[in-house]
């Protein structure tokens, strides 16, 4: 039952709740219904059995009176005839057959009615063929209602033999008898004559369709609970869909938290049944996963704070073929706060530092972050990696509540000579090819303090020289203290010889640092990883040509109030030169006019924060000097002189200090390339 | 650059010292501008100037324009290095210089 019950549902494919009850419901009351059909049609069939039989025994009695004129009835045979009191009936011919007292009771009781007359045991024949014929018996229709399909009273057949024998033996018969194609319901009563002798028999009769029609009610009834069993599913369904749609609401809210997009809202589900307990439920954990999201975010921004920071393009100077770096710094799980930079100083001064920030998390890759602007920074502003850190350290310790500190090293080259100068902050010492066996050593100089422990420290330089096919790695800890699943350290001699093992090999800077990786990770296992590994190896190819050609060059803003600098600059070049204090003053003239000049026009916009670059070459008889802006094509030589002839009011007050440029300088000459303006001034003393 | 400014009745003598150049031009040009409703006698004292740009030119010029409409401008003590510019830029025809 259950598993035809789980069939039929498996059939319907029903998906939600609601409608499977329903069905369950519906299927279950339409099995009741034709449960109740046929036991009750069974029963009321029965009942009515009965009530049709006391009809019909009373029609019998009925058509009794009416053959006897309600006298006693006497019943006989005689001269082949069945008589009852002054009527005869018939004697199995048509023509002789009585109708109309049967006709009459039809037509008052609605029964159909005959009688037989009882004959001898002769002319038995056997009637149709023998399986779904019958033996005819020995009481023969002499008078009856019937009429067959041609409209002719049946007359003269038998009775069905196994009929006839009961009659025999009982004289009452009740049962359905197929008259000529009809089925009927039919009371069989004999009749006897004076003697006491079965002489023949009245059979009143009802069609069993009739009977049928009248257990309609039954049907009814069926209906009804049909009815009902479909409304109750209704109902059913209407109840459970408030409680699906709470189903549904609640999936809908889940997914929605599966997509990642949180909903603002809390889940509000108007029940205070078990439904509302899941709506709290489920508020209670996306409160927690909200949580958890925030703290995940916060840690991948932190992650993306400290790997965005650092230079991911290599080779990340490409126009500069005298030197190669690269760098690599793999995190740990949790976040830490390894660091590396390089970036070029001015045009022949590149700078590269590692640092760790102590700690892990979001203040590290902050810190991270602040520390590497700051030192870039200072480092373009000329200070030495001594007096970066020094700077660095002051602000840092300053305000360093919290106590993080940095350990860094950072190294400035001049790449046309290869003199590097260093610092070290508490930092692992690189390693450094710089001796004749072309091996790796550490780079020892007494260290400083680490960044941020104490303000007011000094910082030592360091200085040295490389030559071209030197090779400098720096590193952070992570390196040296990675650790395999027996707590053996990478350590500085694996390193070393690692590192050393790749120079015959030729292997460029790339190859270096991802063998060296690999060559850690087959050193760990599979260990976890617990602090950032952060590499970065320069490799110097050769001196790399004054691409200056001599000049010393500074940049400086174009603003009227640096004036003063971009004078002082070049008179301090000047003079070094030894140029004489006239030609010192007439270079310092045209310098301002055409300084002026840039700072006043080039660039237009207020908001723009042009530059301009001041480039200048004085030697024992002769200076060049050159400035360089971004600003507006403009060429100041164009400018038609003034006339110095003119009086006073006749004179404009323009024009002058170019004027004086052209007259004072052996040479001024004006190019427009690459988008800049460049203004060249050539004095001889 | 320092102004040293002695009022004498309607003659005004302003000694400069040091650099007029574009950045100390404009505090010479206010100097001048603050007196001279009150003046028919300006002189310059250039004896410690030691350098003269076009933004300097450009305030002797203007002031020598007031002054010839209500009186006489003078530069004085003027230098060789100096004199030069004056006399490339032909101001040394515009000015008055003793």
């Amino acid at each position: 039952m259950g598993k035809a019950a789980r069939n039929f549902l498996a059939a319907l494919k029903l998906k939600t709740v609601g409608s499977k009850i329903a069905a369950v419901c519906f299927f279950n009351c339409l099995l009741l219904a034709v449960v109740i059909l046929l036991v009750f049609s069974k029963i009321s069939y029965d009942t009515y059995e009965d009530a049709i039989t006391k009809v019909l025994l009373s029609d019998v009695t009925h058509l009794q009176d009416i053959l006897s004129l309600d006298e006693e009835p006497d019943w006989r045979i005689e001269d082949g005839f069945l008589w009852c009191n002054d009527k005869r009936l018939g004697d199995g011919t048509v023509e002789n057959a009585l109708t109309d007292p049967f006709t009459d009771l039809q037509q008052k009781t609605g029964s159909f009615s005959y009688t037989f007359m009882k004959i001898g045991d002769d002319n038995l024949t056997w009637v149709g063929d023998k399986k779904d014929g019958y033996m005819q018996g020995h009481y023969i229709r002499v008078a009856g209602s019937t009429l067959d399909n041609d409209g002719k009273p049946i007359i003269g057949t038998c009775m069905d033999k196994k009929v006839a024998d009961i009659l025999d033996e009982k004289g009452f018969y009740v049962g359905e008898a197929n008259v000529v194609g009809s089925h009927i319901f039919c009371v069989y009563q004999t009749v006897r004559n004076s003697d006491g002798e079965i002489v023949g028999c009245i059979v009143t009769g009802k069609a069993v369709s009739e009977i049928k029609n009248s257990s309609r009610i039954t049907s009814s009834i069926v209906l009804i609970i049909i009815t009902l069993s479909i409304i109750t599913s209704l109902g059913i369904i209407v109840i459970s869909r408030r409680w699906t749609n709470a189903v549904s609401d609640i999936d809908d809210y889940l997914k929605q938290i599966g997509t990642g997009v949180f909903p603002e809202d809390p889940l509000v589900l108007k029940s205070d049944d078990e439904i509302g307990d899941i709506a709290d439920s489920v508020n209670e954990m996306l409160k927690s996963i909200k949580e958890k999201d925030r703290i995940g975010a916060e840690l991948k921004l932190a992650s993306d704070l400290q790997q965005g920071l650092l230079p991911r393009i290599f080779p990340p100077f490409p126009e500069y073929d005298s030197f190669d770096i690269y760098a690599s710094m793999t995190p740990a799980r949790e976040i830490g706060g390894d660091f590396y930079d390089m970036f070029l100083v001015d045009d022949t001064h590149v700078a590269f530092l590692v640092g760790d920030v102590s700690g892990k998390g979001v203040p590290a890759a902050i810190i991270m972050a602040v520390a590497k602007v700051f030192i870039r920074n200072l480092c373009k502003g000329g200070s030495k990696p001594s007096e970066v850190f020094r700077k660095f350290n002051s602000v840092f310790a300053e305000d360093n509540t919290a106590s993080y500190f940095i350990t860094s090293w950072l190294g400035i080259l001049d790449i046309t000579n290869g003199k590097l100068e260093f610092c070290n902050a508490g930092h692992n010492p690189p390693l450094i090819t710089s001796g004749e066996d072309g091996k790796f050593e550490y780079l020892k100089q007494r260290s400083g303090l680490v960044l941020g422990a104490m303000p007011n420290m000094r910082y030592k330089l360091g200085e040295t020289k490389i030559k071209p096919g030197d090779k400098i790695f720096l590193y952070t800890d992570g390196v040296t203290e990675a650790n395999n699943s027996k707590h053996d350290l990478y350590g500085e001699d694996r390193l070393k010889e690692y590192l050393d093992g790749t120079i015959p090999k030729n292997f460029s800077v790339k190859d270096t640092l991802e063998g060296l990786k690999e060559d850690i990770d087959i050193f760990t296992e599979s260990e976890e990883q617990f602090d950032d590994i952060t590499m970065l190896i320069f490799d110097y190819k050769k001196y790399a040509e004054d691409i200056n050609d001599g000049f010393a060059v500074s940049k400086f803003p174009a603003k009227l109030d640096k004036l003063n600098d971009v004078l002082g600059f070049v008179e301090d070049e000047v003079t070094k030169a030894g140029c004489p204090p006239k030609t010192l003053m007439q270079m310092t003239l045209s310098l301002e006019e055409v300084f002026v000049n840039v700072a006043s026009y080039a660039y237009p916009n207020p908001d723009e924060l042009g530059d301009v670059t001041v480039a200048v070459k004085a030697d024992g008889d002769k200076a060049i000097i050159r400035l360089t802006d971004s600003g507006i094509p403009f060429d100041p030589l164009k400018k038609a002189d003034p006339d110095t002839t003119l009086s006073a009011e006749e004179r404009g007050i323009g024009g002058l200090g170019i004027f004086l440029t052209k007259k004072q300088m052996d040479n001024v000459y004006y190019e427009r390339k690459n988008d800049k303006n460049i203004l060249t001034m050539e004095k001889s003393y | 650059m320092t102004i040293n400014s002695s009022l004498e009745g309607t003659k005004l003598t302003l000694a400069v010292e040091g650099r007029l150049d574009t950045v100390t031009a404009p505090e010479l040009e206010n100097a001048v501008m603050d007196k001279i409703n009150d003046v028919d006698e300006l002189f310059f004292d250039f004896e410690k100037l030691q350098y003269i740009s076009s933004a300097g030119l450009r305030v002797l010029l203007s002031s020598q324009k007031i002054m010839n409409a209500k009186g006489k401008m003078t530069v004085k003590n003027v230098s060789d290095d100096i004199n030069e510019i004056f006399s490339i830029t032909g101001f040394s025809d515009i000015l008055t210089i003793e």
